[in-house]
Formats: C-alpha cells, structure tokens, sequence
C-alpha cells in the first residue's frame, strides 16, 4: 500500500515535471515567434501605439510680379476624407455629403419639360449619393479621400452636420488674385497621375519643382493617454515649403496691355491676339499678353463640352471654352510659330549691310521680280523704280527685298538668320515655347531665299522677333529676353539677368537699321496712325496665311514691332493680331492698336513728346 | 588554563561583533536602497507629469501656432483680391464714379512747363 502511494507520488512528481518542460518550450517557441518570426508586425504594432504621426504639407510657391505683388498665391483648403469603419449611418452621412460638397451636374435643360427635369435631377443626385455611400462602405480601408480642396464654409458646414468618421486634411489651393491677368505667363495646376499638384504651362510648368515643395512628416513619442513626451523621440521630417518666384512681370503694364489688347481684338475682329513689351537693352520682359484669355484657378471649366449649346445661352467665359477649349491654355507669345512676313525685313536688310552686299545708298530696282517660274510682286502693286534700302522698307517693297537677298546669296543669309536665333528657342523659363524647324541648308532653293527676304516660308514666334529686333538696339549685340527675376529659397534669393548677350552685326550697321525704321514710321504707308511728337521706330509686317497649300489674301497676321524713344529706348513692343476681318492689313489693325498702347506707356515713362 | 580561557573569551567577543557587524550591513543597505527607488519613483512621476502637461501646452500651442497662420494665410489673400487692379478700376467706377478719360494725356517735360510760365 505504502509502495503505491509512492507510485502514484512519484507518477504524478514526473507528469507535472514533464508539463512544465513542455510548457517552457511552448513559452521558448512563442517567443521566438514573437521576436524573431513576428518581429516586423509587432514592431509595427508598438510604433503605432508609441508614436504619433502627423504629415506637414508643403506650401507651393507663391510666384510675384516685380513689384512683390502675389500673381498666383495659396489659399488654405481641406481634403474631406472619411475613416470607414467609424462612419455610423452611410445612406444620412452619403446623403449629406452630397449636399454640401454638390456636384457639377451634366442635364441638359433643353428639350425637357419641368416634371422631366425634376425627375433627371434626382436621378442624377441619387447616382452621386450611391456612389458616395460605395465609398464609405469600404469598411476594410482606414482612409478614404472624399472630396479635394474644399474651403472653409464647406468644412464648417461639414462639421457643423456632425458627420461621425468624416475628417478633414489641411491642404492648400492654388489662388490667383488678379484673375485672368498674366494666365499665359503663369500657366495653371492641376493633378498629376499620382494625384499630385502638378504645373501646366507657363512658369507653374516650368518651374513646377522650385515651386511645389516637398512635404514633410513629424513623429512624436506619446504616451498612455495619447500626449507627446517632449523629452521622447522625436523624429521630424520638416516640409520644405516651394520657393517663391518674382517676375519681371509689371503688374500695371501687364493689365494696360491685356485691357488694351482684349479691346483691340474685338474691334478688328481677330482671331487671337498677342502684346509683349520688353526693356531692349536689359531683356526683361516686362509684360506679355495674349487674348483669348482664362483663368488659371478655374481651367477646367474651360474643358467642358458646350457643343450642344446656343451661343445666346453661354456666358462669355463659356463662349471661350466653345470656340476655343484646350487651345486657350499656349501661350501665343512664345508657342505661336508662324510666318512673320515684312518684320523680319530690317533682318535680311541687315545682313545685306553687315556683308557690304549694299550700302545704305545703294539704289535697289522695285519692278516685279521673276523666278523660278514665279513672280513676286509687291503688296499693292505699286512699283517705284529705283529706290534706297530706306525707301524699301518704307514701302515694304517684296521685290526690292528678293534682289537684296540675291545680292546676299543663300549661304550668308542661312548663317546669320542662324545667328539671330532663328530656329531655336530663346530658352526663356516658361513650358510652352516653341520653334521653327530650319531646313538644312542644301534643301534651300532660289525662291526660298528670295520669299524669306520678306518673311514668307520661314516661321518664328512673337518673341523670337523680338530678341532679334534686340541686335538693332543694342549697338549689334542681341540680348536674351528672361522672366524670372528671381527665385526665392528660405535664406537667400538666386537672383537672374539676360544670361547671355551675342554680337551679331556691327554697331554701324544697327544704327542704319534704326534710322530706317523710324524712317519707316515718319515716311511709311501708316505715317497717319504714328503718335506725333514721338521718335518712333517699327516696321509693320502683313503676311498671308497658307491654307491647303495655297496662301490666302483674305486671311492674314497682322503685326507691328517697334521701339521708342528711338535714340534711347524705354520699351520694345510687338503686337500681333491673327485673322483680323475688320481690315486684314497691319497698318489699319496692328499699328493702331500699338500705337494706342504706346501713348500710355510715354504718359508712364514720363516722355514727353519732342514738340 | 586562564590564558586559554581568556582567549577563547575574547574571540567569542570578537566573533559577536563582527556578527553584530554583519547585521547592520544586512540592515541597513535595504533601507537606503528603498527610500533611494522611493525618491527615484517619485521624481519619475513628477517629471512625467510635468513633461506630460508640458506637452499637451505644446501641442496646444502648435494647434494655436497653425491656427493663427491659416488666418493669416486667409487674410493675405483677401488682401491680394481685394487690391488686384481689376477690382480697383471696378470699384473706382462703381463707386466713385471716376470715368476713364476720352482725351489724350501726355507727358510734359519739365522745361515745357517752365515755358508755359
């Protein structure tokens, strides 16, 4: 009896002895589970209990005018976004929703009677609200983004609702306080495909990466109630906010010529229209405009479909995107590549002075000129024998320029049309510009060399006029125009000038030109338009559109270039109008119009005129 | 035999105070032990709570830090809309009825001023 006694002792001694050596690797395996196999998860785990984490966004650049004043800015707006698991009621929370954020609605009112209107109304209203409550009833995603850039009175009337699981992320929107004022020169943003602010066009394209920013992301240690530890770890990621960039842009010279212009276009009936003002000397440009316009802060509204609507439905912004849509948002100052036509004249007259081909008393025949199986002529068919380079231009004689270019001959002319930059981009810091391609000079044939004399079959932008136009101002030396004075980093500011200056004929021969040109204003066919008392110097230039291959007279760019005071210039404007129908010659539209431009920018400058 | 005597007294003697010796080293070393983990506790809790409600002020103060530069920011652009030149012109004509000028204006030089005189 005894003996089993201590059988059984001993039998049960070895079984719990055996348990807790089994439960000891069982407590050795979980552990080595734990740190070692789960060693990731539950790290996770802990750092999401111990830490709070918060991300900081970037504040996008604000881009300035010169004189400091914010042409696009941010205005601070929310990201509505919902935790799903939290939302409560989903059919009163979509519903709601939807009632304050709203909806851009698609029906088409015509053609449908009130009931039916009603009835496709809620029918489009109930379509958003279930499209809504999918949303939100993905109860397994922890965040879910609802609505982007809200403002303040949709936040408030969010929270004032009372929705549970709806938040709200502080984000900011692009802003641009004078409207549609520069809207070429700046370009828009929009999202990216990563859903990312994006620039588009102008400098919000161009300088995209200056201005965004980078986001940043603090984590700090907290404790048991959810309070950060001051003294804990403390991981910042700061945000680096977009630098700012100042313009040359001056904001009372930009809204005299986008007033002006607009104006101008109307009147004459033009297509499209475009107005850069430049300081000659330096490079800066000080305004540039094109019209149509729009308005950066609403672009996509310019995207809309108004095909199927009358135009006495339509606002004017409307109109706009009808006529004009996507093709609004280039900016035609430097992505606008068409034929120049007598602008570029002074240019082949330049060359022709530079080579000694002719002198400044040179006498040029002015009769029809044959070749190749052509003839050209002059605009009016007025012909005027034997005439000096100044009269030429003051006629704006085709014939008289094609013998000028014969005397050149084709290898000259190719290598300085060359140096005045023709065919390649100025390189000014804005997305959207554009060139001409310049055929390779064996492809050039004899009627080429003579029609890009006067500007015919060669193509070039508004602002590659100008800076060739620069040469003659200069004493010879072209400047590179620049819009971006400088660009501002947190503790100092990179600052720019005209990168580069390029001697491209002699100073004798620029002051020639400039005596033409202002010939050419005192002498020339529009001499009636010219503002008196003014030194002037311009050239106008008509050139015909070519449509199906066949250029058509009815259809034509109109363009003046000039400068003043012509000894010493305070201002280079070129003013292009494309298609006017009021009159299709420059010195009944363009001339005008620049010179109408020109009496404020004397009453700004302080000139006064000579007499 | 005294001498024996005498001796083994007095390392009995020797051996009760080095054992009274022992006891006030085993005594005494717990306490201070237990009054320096009470201290340190006590400072512990004092400081966590001083940093915990340093850092709710700070989080406070942050809170009030964005506040305040969402005003401003909000200002700053009431600012730049209200002063844009297009809203300047229509307030001049709306409310001040201020026109535009048909005639032309021009400079005048300052000598042709002094002429005039």
């Amino acid at each position: 009896m005894i003996h089993s006694n201590n059988h059984s002792q001993s039998l049960r001694s070895s079984l719990l002895k055996y348990s807790f050596i089994v439960l000891f690797f069982i407590l050795i395996g979980k552990l080595y589970f734990i740190q070692v196999e789960a060693h990731g998860r539950y790290i996770a785990l802990a750092e999401k209990q111990h830490w709070i984490g918060k991300e900081i966004p970037a504040k996008r650049g604000e881009i300035l005018s010169s004189d400091g004043f914010p042409l696009a800015t941010n205005v601070p707006a929310y990201l509505v976004f919902a935790v799903p698991r939290e939302v409560e009621n989903i059919d009163d929370t979509a519903s709601k929703l939807i009632e304050i954020i709203g909806y851009e609605s698609t029906i088409k009112k015509e053609d449908l009677d009130e009931e039916q209107l009603k009835e496709k109304l809620d029918e489009e209203k109930k379509q958003h609200v279930d499209e809504m409550k999918d949303l939100l009833s993905q109860k397994d995603l922890l965040y879910m983004p609802l609505a982007y850039k809200q403002d303040e009175s949709t936040k408030s009337k969010i929270e004032e609702a009372n929705l549970k699981g709806i938040y709200f992320e502080k984000d900011y929107k692009r802003s641009y306080p004078e409207g549609e004022m520069a809207s070429h020169v700046l370009g828009f943003v929009g999202k990216n495909d990563r859903g990312e602010d994006q620039g588009y066009y102008g400098i919000e394209g161009f300088y995209n990466g200056e201005l965004k920013g980078i986001a940043g992301r603090i984590a700090l240690e907290k404790d048991a109630l959810g309070r950060p530890i001051p003294l804990g770890n403390y991981l910042p990621v700061g945000s680096d906010d977009g630098r700012d960039i100042v313009l040359t842009i001056n904001r009372q010279l930009q809204y005299l010529i986008e007033k002006k212009l607009e104006a101008g276009v109307k009147k004459y009936d033009a297509r499209d229209g475009t107005v850069i003002i430049m300081d000659p000397q330096t490079g800066k440009i000080l305004a540039m405009a094109s019209y149509p316009n729009y308005n950066p802060a609403t672009w996509q509204d310019y995207l809309k479909d108004y095909s199927d609507k009358k135009d006495e439905e339509l606002t004017d912004k409307e109109k706009l995107a009808k006529k004009y849509g996507k093709k609004l948002f280039p900016n035609l100052a430097v992505a606008d590549v068409y034929e120049p036509g007598s602008i570029f004249k002074p240019i082949t007259m330049s060359i022709a002075l530079e080579t000694g081909k002719i002198t400044e008393d040179t006498k040029i025949e002015s009769a029809p000129y044959p070749i190749s199986g052509y003839t050209i002529s002059t605009w009016n068919n007025k012909y005027f024998g034997l005439s000096t380079p100044a009269e030429i231009l003051q006629h704006s004689d085709n014939t008289g320029m094609a013998r000028v270019s014969e005397a050149i001959t084709l290898e000259p002319f190719y290598n300085y049309i060359l140096d005045y930059g023709l065919g390649k981009i100025t390189g000014i810091n804005l997305e959207d510009e554009d060139t001409s391609w310049i055929k390779d000079l064996d492809d050039w044939m004899s009627v080429d060399l003579a029609t890009a004399a006067f500007g015919q079959g060669i193509s070039v932008t508004p602002l590659q006029m100008m800076q060739s136009y620069t040469a003659f101002i200069n004493n010879g030396k072209m400047v590179t125009p620049y819009i971006v004075e400088k660009i501002k980093t947190t503790d100092a500011s990179i600052e720019f000038t005209s990168p580069s200056e390029k001697q491209v004929i002699s100073p004798e021969t620029a002051k020639k030109i400039v005596d033409m040109l202002v010939s050419v204003v005192e002498k020339g066919e529009f001499k009636f338009a010219v503002l008196p008392g003014y030194k002037i110097a311009g050239k106008t230039g008509t050139a015909q559109i070519a449509v199906n291959g066949i250029y058509d007279t009815r259809q034509t760019n109109c363009t003046f270039i000039g400068f003043a005071p012509a000894a010493d210039p305070e201002f280079l404007m070129i003013v292009k109008l494309t298609r006017p129908t009021a009159s299709t010659y420059s010195a009944e539209t363009a001339v005008p119009l620049w010179m109408d431009i020109a009496k404020d920018l004397f009453v700004y400058y302080g000139v006064a005129p000579l007499n | 035999m005294i001498k024996k005597v005498s001796d083994s007294l007095m390392r009995r003697k020797l051996m009760h105070q080095e054992l009274n010796k022992k006891s006030t080293v085993f005594f005494d070393l717990p306490k201070g032990l237990l009054a320096l983990t009470v201290i340190m506790i006590s400072a512990q809790v004092l400081l966590s709570n001083i940093f915990g409600v340093k850092g709710a002020e700070l989080v406070k103060l942050d809170e009030e830090q964005n506040s305040l530069m969402h005003e401003k920011t909000v200002l700053e652009n009431q600012i730049s809309e209200l002063s844009a030149l297009s809203r300047i012109e229509k307030e001049c004509q709306e409310n001040l009825s201020m026109k535009k000028i048909d005639k032309n204006v021009v400079y005048i030089s300052d000598q042709a001023v002094a002429s005039l005189k």
